[in-house]
């Protein structure tokens, strides 16, 4: 029976889903931020399309689990905030990204 | 579509996001069309092309900070260190093809007359080719229809022009590259303005709520 084998993984996988990812707006901001060494918060917020608010509650979450890291400059006298995802929110997010393909592969 | 497609989607949106102003785009023509009327119109000061990056990319940086960056924003991209082994692979499998074709093309033909024809047939084809790396690593990078188009035009120009008795040797490599970079530059500048158009800045946006 290799389907309910199959069914079984993926419903192992589902379970191990990283939620702090999961979240459509996380996930959007991740996804943008793998592509780049580091990103201000101006092209994050163009590129999800998220409100200043919902933009900043996101990344403070995602700061406090390590996988980003904000930093903050000033260029020509006008303060610019800088992210970049971290080693391990790299990591976090390719594991995501393979769990996510094992598990809809098996459905 | 599911998640893990979306994500590389995702990706690939603000990836394309931080050249759609056009400045790369402008960068690139001036920089081919500034080298093809040197090598066009005056050969022996060629050697000028080396000063042109030392003033177009900073240009192009300048033009970034004050009008790219503050309408939509800063992203630096990723180091992509398979890129630069790539270019120095094609670089060094370009000169090896360089000069086997001409080691076969003067044991075939005798050095004067095959010397002579693979450089007035043969070395256009193989400098298009060439300088059809670049725009073609864009376009895969990007997966951008414009950058296909650009190499293309760079393939064929090397291929057409001395066959069509338009240009060929050296002649034929200047006219290309200015015909390219002219075509790029317009396309840049058309770019940049609808960019500029399209994006008000933050400050005249808020100025306008």
């Amino acid at each position: 029976m290799p389907r309910t084998r199959e069914t079984m993984d993926a419903a192992v996988d589902l379970s191990g889903i990283d939620r702090l990812i999961h979240e459509p707006a996380r996930l959007a901001i991740l996804s943008v931020l793998r592509a780049f060494e580091t990103a201000d918060f101006l092209f994050l917020l163009k590129q999800t399309e998220l409100s200043r608010g919902n933009l900043s509650s996101h990344l403070s979450k995602l700061e406090a689990a390590g996988y980003v890291d904000i930093t903050k400059e000033f260029v020509a006298k006008v303060p610019r905030t800088l992210i970049r995802l971290t080693d391990s929110g790299r990591r976090a997010v390719a594991t995501y990204r393979a769990r996510m393909n094992r598990v809809l592969a098996s459905l | 579509m599911n998640r893990a497609d979306t994500m590389g989607y995702i990706e690939m949106k603000a990836m394309r996001a931080t050249i759609r102003d056009g400045i790369t785009e402008m960068q690139l023509g001036a920089m081919l069309l500034l080298f093809g009327l040197v090598f066009s119109l005056a050969p022996p000061f060629g050697v000028l092309c080396g000063l042109f990056p030392l003033v177009l990319i900073p240009l192009g940086s300048f033009l970034k900070h004050r009008f790219a960056y503050p309408r939509v924003g800063y992203a630096k991209i990723a180091r992509q260190p398979h890129a630069v082994r790539g270019i120095v692979i094609a670089a060094a499998a370009f000169l090896a093809v360089v000069l086997g074709t001409l080691g076969v093309f003067t044991l075939i033909l005798g050095f004067d007359h095959g010397a002579a024809l693979w450089l007035s047939h043969f070395f256009p084809a193989l400098g298009g080719l060439f300088m059809a790396i670049g725009p073609w690593v864009v376009a895969q990078t990007y997966r951008l229809m414009r950058w296909y188009i650009f190499a293309a035009l760079f393939v064929l120009g090397g291929i057409c022009l001395p066959l069509l008795n338009i240009a060929t040797g050296y002649e034929a490599v200047a006219l290309e590259s200015a015909i390219v970079g002219g075509l790029a530059l317009i396309h840049g500048i058309i770019l940049f303005l609808s960019f500029l158009r399209q994006h008000p800045s933050e400050e005249s946006a808020r100025a306008s709520d």
